[in-house]
This record gives structure tokens, sequence and C-alpha cells, in this order.
């Protein structure tokens, strides 16, 4: 029997490949080109952690117990939550392999098994890293910090594979048992969902809990009850290896009980690995006979001996002019309709969250400001990472790009179009569920929209204007992604409070010129300012977008794929 | 040896419930010393076939073998026994020429492998590049480097797709000569090409593909005799004789495919 978790030689290739990746890093760092932004992103990291440590070493510690059941619970939830994507998105290859894997790795004489080991395991590097954060943050709450990065590194393994295994199975099933599973979660949720909402709404401040411009304290409430349904029968059980990697973490005592605790954390680790490995067997196995199955069908349908299939085809007309802006945007757009159960996903939790402050009864001041300052907030910060639709998708398509017919400025704005256009759908809905439920009126949201479709213009050029300035994949981990992930993050929430202070200067400068300066009968100072404020932000944005365009458009002309292409091996 | 009996492979057409078929119930037989030119339009199942038999795709009907192991059976065994040069070689960035060809080397546990990488190097010109990593090499140079990479083990099947892509003169004339002197070896080879001529100059086997299914298999000989002997084109010479002059090989494979 062969007890090798992976090939030695990919041992080595996993080795050697650090090591240059780490002197890549190091080039790359000192690249004259990108001292700068470079030298930004390492004083801000610096600035960062240093701030999270001085909070850190600060920090009272939380009561033990209550902790270990927040951290279980949490790990429960994004478990089930990982799964739960899984079964709804369409099927896709669980193990991703880069191109050269593919025809390297896949081509050699290695057992697919050492080869599915081998892609766990750079699943664990990841693993580590977010382990040693966790336990960075965690630091007053551990008393033996081996303790707390083992239980991490062990529990975040446990969700990372437990997850690989639902989707390799999900990727061996038929679609019949797809469409199975996906009932039964749908009927999982839904039940779990309205026992909890029962629950919650069974209590007796219940009433006074919704009647508050504060109706997220509800929703926390539905949250505690999904928590209470894990504390006896099978919800206990669901629990209970999550709860083992909490007690390893935040365990008080060296003791016998921590050496059975951290045991159980490594069998369960190890034997959600074995699973993910066992699962992918199967689905060799299973997506054999599946295609077998469907050569059949495709050779007695060939042959005459079954229906032929209309072929149904979706048309989407290409616009033929526009300078190429319209071709740009309709290939966008086409990628939007095959992602759009994804696209549909990442909304759905936006569009619910932004629609809490509708539930606050008798507030006709409060909602609406809480209602399109949620809409702004989730469209800032959610969305831009769900809608990659422009640039940042098409990484190993610059070089194409600038090959086209097309000037570079047409290019931006073709690229941005689809993004932008399907943020202020989303809008838009928040907006109009907003109106049916008689929130507010309808022309003052009628008129949020049409002020919010400039915004969305220079929140996609933001971020396209950062990618830009520094390449990347996605999905890529690493030093230089966490260094962009702060400078980004950064950037953002200092553009946020910064636009945040000057609505409200201008909001004051439009009361002002309302009530003091334009003051006529016909229109009441209110809607005078909203006009106003809608009008002098319009402007604004749409200024500052134009220059983000001009900006992207310089940038992307210096673009050179010879020296900026990122790596993707 | 390489055997391919009753081989199909389809894929799932998306957004469809059926599937398309690449390739259907092929069965042809490469003996040791044999070089198989795999012919074929665009999309007719050549590199399905090939990636099939390299064990990157799995088969949908049938069973492929090298030297005796099924790919689905035994895969690792008939994969120590293959060599593959893809069309358009992915490599690892991050790794120098060096590093690559002693990763291929661990991988196919080839002992001492140090003499048999300068040799290579030295014959594909590549010496100069052997601690340059694989991002900074061109297309010729990353082509070149596969085919080292392929060329290091002892292999009993080559499979190529397209090798010549890339390449410049030098390195084409290299290629031919090294297929040339594997196959003596005993290798089987199976080389996938839209060039002619070089089918023509190497290959003692053709088999052509159209729309996943076989439309010649046989020595170049009987294609000839097959496609190319009734419709010999005559044309006349300054003296007034009639000469038929033999059809080329083009002349025939579009024959072959009418």
């Amino acid at each position: 029997m062969n007890l090798r978790i992976t090939h030695p030689a990919l041992h080595r290739l996993l080795w050697q490949r650090a090591s240059a990746k780490i002197h890549n890093l190091g080039s790359r760092l000192f690249a004259p080109k990108r001292w700068f932004i470079n030298l930004l992103a390492l004083s801000l990291a610096f600035v960062w952690l240093s701030q999270i440590l001085f909070s850190v070493f600060f920090r009272a510690p939380s009561d033990p117990g209550l902790l270990a059941e927040r951290i279980a619970l949490g790990m429960l939830g994004f478990t089930i939550w990982q799964v739960t994507k899984v079964i709804f998105r369409k099927p896709v290859e669980p193990f991703e392999w880069t191109p050269c894997e593919l025809q390297i790795l896949k081509t050699a004489p290695i057992d697919r098994p050492e080869l599915i080991g081998y892609r766990l395991l750079t699943t664990v590097y990841s693993v580590l890293l977010k382990a040693a954060c966790f336990v960075l943050v965690m630091m007053p709450d551990l008393n033996f910090l081996l303790a707390g990065f083992a239980g991490s590194v062990l529990g975040l393994a446990f969700c990372e594979f437990v997850k690989t295994a639902a989707e390799v199975v999900l990727h061996g099933t038929g679609k019949r048992g797809r469409l199975i599973s996906r009932m039964l979660a749908a009927t999982g949720i839904t039940s779990l969902l309205v026992v909890c909402i029962a629950k919650t709404a069974s209590q007796p401040d219940a009433a006074e809990m919704l009647a508050t411009p504060a109706a997220w304290k509800f929703l926390l409430s539905i949250a505690y009850a999904a928590g209470q349904l894990t504390q006896d029968g099978c919800g206990a059980i669901i629990a209970s290896p999550f709860r083992i990697f909490s007690k390893v973490m935040l365990t008080q005592t060296l003791d016998t009980v921590l050496i059975g605790n951290t045991l159980n954390a490594c069998a369960l680790a190890a034997g959600s690995f074995w699973a993910a490995l066992n699962a992918d067997r199967w689905m060799v196995g299973s997506r054999q006979r599946l295609e077998r199955r469907s050569l059949q069908t495709a050779k007695s349908m060939s042959a005459g001996a079954g229906p032929a299939r209309s072929r149904r085809t979706r048309r989407l007309a290409v616009p033929r002019h526009l300078c190429g802006i319209g071709s740009l945007a309709w290939r966008q757009f086409l990628s939007a309709w095959h992602y759009r159960s994804s696209i549909f996903f990442s909304f759905l939790l936006p569009v619910i969250l932004c629609c809490v402050p509708l539930f606050a009864k008798n507030n006709r001041l409060g909602t609406p400001i809480f209602l399109v300052a949620s809409v702004a907030f989730y469209s800032y910060l959610l969305l831009p990472a769900a809608l990659m639709l422009d640039f940042r998708r098409d990484v190993d398509r610059l070089a194409l790009l600038k090959t086209l017919p097309v000037s570079t400025i047409h290019i931006v704005i073709g690229q941005l179009i689809a993004p932008v256009v399907l943020c202020s759908v989303f809008q838009g809905i928040v907006f109009l569920i907003a109106a049916s439920m008689g929130a507010t009126s309808a022309t003052w949201l009628l008129l949020c929209w049409v002020g919010f479709i400039p915004m969305n213009l220079m929140i996609m050029a933001f971020e396209n204007l950062i990618f830009l300035l520094h390449p990347y994949r996605r999905n890529k981990e690493g030093i230089d992604v966490f260094l962009r992930t702060i400078l980004t993050f950064t950037g953002k929430g200092l553009v946020w409070g910064a636009g945040a202070a000057l609505v409200l200067l201008l909001a004051m400068g439009c009361n002002y010129v309302a009530t003091q300066v334009l003051v006529t009968s016909a229109i009441s100072p209110a809607v005078m300012t909203t006009l106003l404020l809608i009008g002098v932000c319009s402007v604004l944005v749409i200024s500052i977008s134009t220059v983000l365009i001009g900006v992207m458009a310089r940038l992307f002309d210096q673009y050179d794929p010879a020296s900026d292409a990122v790596a993707m091996n | 040896m390489i055997a391919i009996n009753n081989f199909s492979k389809c894929y799932p057409c998306p957004n469809e419930s059926g599937s398309a078929i690449a390739v259907s119930e092929l069965t042809a037989q490469v003996l040791p010393g044999q070089i198989l030119g795999l012919v074929g339009r665009n999309g007719a199942g050549k590199t399905s076939t090939l990636k099939s038999i390299a064990g990157i795709l799995s088969a949908s009907g049938g069973a492929i073998e090298v030297d005796g192991f099924d790919i689905a059976l035994n895969p690792v065994e008939a994969k120590q026994r293959t060599a593959w040069v893809p069309d358009d070689p992915e490599l690892f960035n991050d790794l120098t020429v060096e590093q690559h060809l002693k990763f291929v080397a661990s991988v196919y546990q080839i002992t001492s492998p140090d003499n048999r990488i300068t040799e290579l190097l030295a014959d594909f010109e590549l010496e100069p590049k052997r601690h340059t990593p694989a991002s900074d090499l061109s297309r010729g140079m990353r082509q070149k480097l596969a085919i080292c990479c392929a060329w290091l083990q002892a292999p009993k099947a080559m499979l190529l797709d397209e090798p010549m892509t890339g390449l410049d003169p030098y390195g084409i004339r290299m290629l031919k000569q090294s297929i040339t002197r594997e196959a003596e070896k005993g290798v089987a080879v199976i080389i996938s090409s839209h060039l002619l001529m070089m089918v023509e100059d190497i290959c003692s086997d053709i088999l052509i593909l159209d729309q996943g299914q076989k439309k010649f298999y046989g020595t170049l000989d009987q294609l000839k005799l097959r496609f190319g002997g009734s419709n010999s084109s005559s044309t006349g010479n300054a003296h007034g004789n009639d000469q038929s002059s033999p059809m080329s090989l083009e002349e025939i494979y579009f024959s072959a495919l009418k």
C-alpha cells in the first residue's frame, strides 16, 4: 500500500518554485518601475500591521468559553456557506491545474492520488499563512501560541478539505444527482431559516426589535437562534468537529485533554484529506461512466435513433458602431450571461443586507438615509470584487486588447460598461424593492438611482486603475498579493472617508444655497437641496471619472506585455 | 508499441444537454520503430487522440495501450514509457532550463541524468540558457526545452503535437533527425502535423482523421495507391510527349478528404 502523500519529485518542485517565487518577489519589490507603489504598499502594510499589533496587545481577552463557541460556529457557518455555494454553482473542475501542470504533471508517471495530494498540499501553504494571521489577531486570547496555531491550521485545513471533497463529489455527479442535491440543500436551508425566524419571532421583544432603525438586531437574533440549534441533537453532532478545533486553539492548560483533543483534531483533518482523495477516486470513475453514457446517447442520436435536439442559440447582436466600445461591452455582457448564477448569488447577499433598513418601521427620515448609505457602501465594497468583467478579468488578454484597431480610450470605456451597468441594475433592484414597500418617495429613489450611475463609473474606474497600476492574477496568493490588498483596501478606505466628508460638506453648502440664495415658492427647500446635491455630486463624480479614465488609458498605453505580464505557472 | 482499440472521445456541449463526439471508434497500432503521421483538418480529433494517449484526457470509449499497459488501468506504467511534446509548450515559469530537466529526471526516476542533460542542451543549442528561467525564453526555445524534456527519458512511445511550431531551420533539422534516430532505436512515434512535407519526409505510416472518423490508415505507398493513382495529372513536355507526373502528398491528402 502506498502511504506517500505525494511524489518526492513534487516536493522538490514545490520547494524550487517557492524559492524562485521569493527571489522573483525580491526583484519585483525593488524594480525601479514600481519602487514608488511598492514603497507605499510596504509603508501602509507596516502602519496597518503595527496598528493591529498595538490594538491586539492592549485588548482585553474575551471569555474563553464564549469565544471557543463563536469560533466553532464561525467555522461551521463558513463551511456550510462554501458547500452551499459549491452545490448551487455550475460544476467546475474541482482541482484547478495551470496549463503547465496539465502538460507536464498530468503526462508524468505520477499516480493520480499523489497529484491530488500535491494539489491539496499547495492549499495547506495558504492555510499556514492564514493561521499565522489568525494567531496574531487572537494573541491575547491564546494561552499557548503553539496550540492556537495548531488548532487554527487543523481547523482551516479541515474546512478546505471538506469544501474540496464537496466540489469533487458534485463534479462526479450527474445532472439528476445535482438537481436532487440542490433541492435537498434548498429545503434544508429554507427549513433552517423558517425554524430560526419562528424561534426569534416568538421572543417577547421581537416586535420591538423590528420597530427600531437597527433592525439588524433581528437578523442577529436569527443567527443566534441558528447557533442555539447546534446545542443539542443533530446540530450538536454537526458542530462537534469544529468545537474540537476551537478547544485546541483556546486551551487553558497543557494536559491530557489537550493531547486528546489535538489527536482528535489531527484525525479529523487527516480524515477530511482522505475523504477528498477518495472522493476524487470515485469522481474519476463516475465521470468515466457518465462520459460513456453520453457517448452512447450521442452515437444513437447521430445514427437517427433519437430525436434531434434543436439547438438553442441566444442571439445578441454585436454592436458594429460606437468606435469599438459596443463590441468590447458585448463581449463582457456575454461573459456576465455565462456566469449569471455566480453573479446572482453575489448580488443576493448585498441586496438582502441593503434591504435591512427597510424593516425599520415608522422612520420616514432614517430609512431612506440608511438605505442609500447601505447601497453606496456595498456598491463600493462588495460589488467591484463580484463584477470582475473588465480589465481585471482580462489579465491574459491585455496584449490582445492592445492589438485591436480601437483607440485606447474607447477600449477603456468599452471594458467598463458591463460592470457599471450591472452595478446599476443591482441598485435599481434595491430601490425598486424599497419603492414597492413604500419606504420612501419613488421619485426620490429614482433620482438617487440616476445619481448612483456616475458613482458606479467612478468606482469601477478606480478599481481598474489600481489593477493597471499593478496587474495581478485572480485567485493568486502570496506576499505581493497581500501588499496589493493592503494598498487597495487603504486607498479605498481613504477615498470612502474623504468622499463621505465631501458629500456632507456639499450637503451643507447646498442646504445653504437652497434656503438662502435660491429661495422659491415653487420648490420646497428640502427638494431643492436634494436636487442641488445630486447635481453637484454628479458633476463632481463625472469629472473624477473622466480623469480616472484618462489616466487608465495612459496606463494601458504604457502597459508592456513583455515586462508587466504576470506569471501564471 | 501504441495500440488504440475502438477509441472514442466525446465532450459535453456547452449550453446543451448533449455531447459532441471528437473521435469515434478509432483503431490503430504503431509498432516499435514506426513513425505514424496523424493528419486532418482542424477539429478532426488529432489533439484529443494524442492527449488521450498521453493520459491528459480519459477515453470515453475503447482502450489505449502503451507498451502493453492500458492507460486507464495502469496509468503510471504507461506514462513512464511515453514522451509528450505539446504544440504550445507550457512550462513552469519560475524554474530555469536546468531545473526543468532535473525535475523531469526525478519524476521519471532517471539515474545520473547530468550527462544526458548536457548532451541535449548542446544538441538543441540551449546550453547558454541553462540557468535562464523559462519565462525569459522565446517561443522557439520553449519548444526546444519541451523537446529536451521529452527526449531526456528513454521512452517506448513518443507523441508529438505540431512539434515544429516556432522552431528555426536548424531546430527543425535537428528534431527530424532525432525523431528518426529514436524510431531506429525501437520507439513508436506519433506525430500530428499539418506540414505534409515533413510527414512525407519522416513518417512510415499515415492516419487521416476527418470529423473524428478514420478516413485512411496505412503506409504512404498505400495512400498514394488508393488516392493518387488514378488521379495522376498529365502534362505535356516540349517534345509533345505526354508525361504522367505523380500527385504530391498535398493533392493526395485533399483527394482523401473529399
